[in-house]
């Protein structure tokens, strides 16, 4: 993904606790260092992503926390390879940088744009040992769908790959739960400037 | 692939595994248009694209790419797609005349995996429809776990379906031909 070009297509979407905004020139340092962060940890998969291309169903976009204005976490998606129709999601909210409920946050304000742009499943990939993150999608969705059997050798070992499939209704029953929960209510999340009114 | 005679790779009760050559692309094509396996491998459309596709296949690394004959005859085709060398697995693309009839040939090409390569898993993906039904019962009878479903993962004909998931480690591989074949064991 070139982040020369310093045009943004897609735009900022802002919830309570975190805006995201779409990789550019001006947040790639952040990125960078985020993603340097990001290696360091096993859940991760252990791995510095390649920036390569943007994704099928939406950018990579940093994940910042409104009331610091740091960047805190990245989330991204591309189509899932032999796929077609798969939008694969990533969400990285750095534990030492963000708080409880912001990955869910971005997560919220995030996936919707993924269906908008064509995505019929959203596809989530979680290492076994990730025991927040299963629990977590144990207590809004399910069991995992499916359990790869030592899938993934991360630091050292060999670990189970589990998979989560959702469709647009199931996605919107979850964030319809979770905008419930946000401080003030069911307010819908909207993007930045969509409440301007078009000019005459 | 080459224009060379290709000797067998491992052979059994009338089975044998052959490295594929370009004189077997009539073979593989018109079993891609057998049954169900159009739903298993994504051949492109014309011979000269899956002539490359298959060209890059085996120029991956620890590439596999051969062909079954039973008695001289070939009953199947099969081939590493994604492998991935760091977590030491491979995703299996094989298709067959009468999956129903070719336990032997898919055992001796996961165990030609498991002799030559230190892969820890080899596991094949395809979606649950009617047609692969027999595909499901021949990877069981070979070993292979159902590790679970994907929701409505592949578009066929404009719906979506559940794909199957099956795996095959190396512990699962020689425990299951112990009991079941020890002519096969690693």
């Amino acid at each position: 993904m070139s982040a020369a070009s310093g045009v943004d297509p897609f735009p900022s979407l802002r919830g309570t606790w975190v805006t995201l905004e779409a990789f550019s020139s001006a947040n790639s340092r952040e990125v960078d260092a985020l993603d340097a962060r990001r290696a360091l940890l096993p859940q991760m998969g252990g791995l510095r992503p390649a920036r390569t291309a943007t994704g099928r169903y939406g950018p990579l976009m940093l994940i910042r926390d409104n009331r610091s204005g740091s960047a805190v976490g990245t989330v991204e998606s591309d189509e899932m390879i032999g796929y077609p129709g798969v939008a694969v999601l990533i969400v990285f909210a750095d534990p030492e940088l963000s708080r409880p409920g912001y990955g869910m946050e971005a997560t919220a304000l995030y996936v919707p744009s993924l269906f908008e742009r064509g995505a019929e499943i959203l596809h989530l990939e979680v290492l076994s040992f990730n025991r927040e993150m299963i629990r977590i999608l144990g207590r809004r969705h399910r069991p995992p769908d499916v359990r790869m059997r030592r899938h993934a050798y991360v630091g050292g070992h060999f670990w189970d790959l589990l998979m989560y499939g959702f469709d647009r209704d199931e996605m919107e029953a979850i964030i319809g739960d979770y905008r419930r929960v946000l401080p003030g209510g069911s307010r819908r999340i909207a993007a930045l400037g969509s409440g301007r009114q078009p000019r005459p | 692939m080459t224009l060379a005679p290709a000797p067998p790779l491992l052979e059994l009760d009338g089975y044998s595994l052959q490295r594929m050559v370009t004189a077997d692309l009539p073979f593989v094509l018109d079993l891609h248009r057998t049954g169900a396996n159009r739903l298993l491998v994504d051949l492109p459309a014309s011979p000269e694209e899956s002539l490359a596709f298959l060209q890059r296949l085996e120029k991956q690394p620890w590439s596999v790419l051969v062909v079954a004959r039973s008695n001289g005859v070939p009953i199947g085709a099969a081939a590493t797609g994604l492998t991935n060398l760091v977590s030491l697995n491979t995703f299996l693309l094989a298709m067959f005349v009468d999956p129903g009839a070719a336990s032997i040939p898919l055992a001796l090409v996961t165990r030609h995996l498991f002799w030559n390569f230190p892969l820890e898993r080899v596991y094949v993906q395809f979606p649950l429809v009617d047609e692969t039904g027999p595909y499901g019962q021949l990877y069981e009878s070979v070993g292979f776990q159902r590790e679970g479903v994907m929701r409505k993962h592949q578009a066929i004909g404009g719906e979506r379906h559940d794909v199957i998931v099956l795996g095959l480690l190396r512990a699962d591989f020689d425990s299951w031909w112990a009991l079941k074949d020890p002519r096969l064991k690693l």
